[in-house]
């Protein structure tokens, strides 16, 4: 007596999504490459306080009062966000307090324009600008990231300029003083 | 038949981080300093002067007496000289303001009609202060109060400096005329004064 004995092939089953092709596999694993980029960047928050009055800046002798000529802060004001992610350069600009008072000749010992200190501080150093006459800018490069904890700007040391120079017993022509200084912060 | 399997890579690609702050390459914030300078006059009490004095006593406080006012021969004014010092200082656009009650030493008490004979005494202040040298004259010609201004255009700061003269024979009857027996006097008053 004969007998047929049928022989089937296996089947494999493929993974991939070929239609019609499938192969059986206990494990199996794809790549997924995910990446990304930073740009350096830095950002400066608008001052807790955009004008510092300080008031009458004479005493009874027409001259500076002591309290503001000191080494003590006549006036300041914070910034809460200041960062740079990257190597930054922070820069302080700042120029002597001007006069609205009109031009007339003015004798030898007194002065319109009146020079400070200001001193930028919670940065990586401190930042200090004792400007005598014009614009005057002072920098501080960073090779490192920094976050500011806060800035704090404070101007303190005020003294008559006559003729480019500091003149402490000075008197001050009568009028309106101001000056603004510039804080700027960017990537290096 | 048996195929070999194929696969496919997913990429993402560049993705870039956003920042819940605003941030930019270079950022800058200013912050401005005010103050003011009051208008403001300071003036001393007055001290003798380095020019001359002439017939004057060495003064005690703020009154100046001529030692002899008459000549005691011929009745008349003798000449009397002083300068006075004071240190001052205002610190804009101001003027000095200089009064005097009688316009003159004039007699005191009892007013006299001598024909004549003068009851006042005129004399002149020399002014020196900021560039400006008035000669204020109180000419005894009408007992009253009078005022002088003297404006200055600037600032200034150091000593006024005025000078009292009272010329020989100077009297309100006529040069060289004598004069009525008594004290004579006049208040002076000198302001500095912010404009």
């Amino acid at each position: 007596m004969t007998r047929k004995i049928m022989l089937l092939p296996a089947l494999a089953l493929m993974a991939a999504p070929s239609l019609g092709h499938a192969q059986v596999a206990t494990e199996q694993s794809q790549t997924i490459t995910v990446n990304g980029s930073v740009a350096p960047a830095c950002a400066l928050g608008a001052p807790a306080d955009a004008t510092l009055p300080i008031g009458a800046l004479t005493g009874t002798d027409g001259r500076l009062k002591p309290a503001l000529t000191g080494a003590g802060p006549a006036a300041q004001t914070t910034i809460a966000n200041a960062w740079c992610n990257a190597p930054n350069k922070i820069t302080l600009t700042s120029s002597p307090m001007t006069t609205n008072a009109a031009n007339v000749t003015t004798p030898s010992n007194f002065s319109r324009l009146i020079a400070f200190t200001a001193t930028l501080s919670g940065w990586k150093d401190p930042v200090v600008n004792t400007a005598l006459s014009a614009d005057r800018q002072v920098e501080l490069a960073s090779t490192t990231p920094h976050a500011a904890t806060p800035l704090t700007v404070a101007f303190s040391a005020l003294t008559p300029v006559i003729a480019g120079a500091a003149v402490s017993d000075a008197y001050i022509v009568a009028g309106d003083y101001k000056a603004t200084i510039t804080i700027t912060l960017g990537i290096n | 038949m048996i195929h070999a399997p194929s696969f496919t890579a997913l990429s993402v690609v560049a993705l870039t981080i956003g920042l819940a702050a605003p941030a930019t390459a270079q950022q800058a914030q200013g912050v401005t300093l005010e103050g003011s300078a009051d208008r403001l006059c300071v003036l001393s009490a007055p001290e003798l002067g380095a020019g001359p004095l002439e017939n004057f006593s060495v003064p005690t406080g703020s009154v100046y007496s001529v030692e002899q006012l008459a000549d005691p021969n011929t009745l008349t004014t003798r000449a009397a000289r002083m300068t006075l010092s004071m240190a001052a200082m205002c610190n804009g656009v101001h003027r000095l303001v200089v009064t005097s009650e009688n316009s003159g030493l004039w007699r005191q008490g009892t007013p006299s009609s001598a024909v004549g004979f003068g009851t006042g005494v005129p004399y002149r202040l020399n002014l020196a202060w900021a560039d400006e040298n008035p000669s204020l004259n109180a000419d005894a010609s009408i007992r009253q109060a009078r005022q002088w201004l003297v404006l200055v255009g600037r600032p200034n700061a150091g000593a006024i400096e005025l000078e009292f003269e009272i010329d020989a024979g100077a009297t309100n009857a006529g040069t060289g005329a004598p004069m009525v027996a008594g004290a004579y006097a006049d208040v002076l008053t000198l302001t500095v004064e912010s404009q």
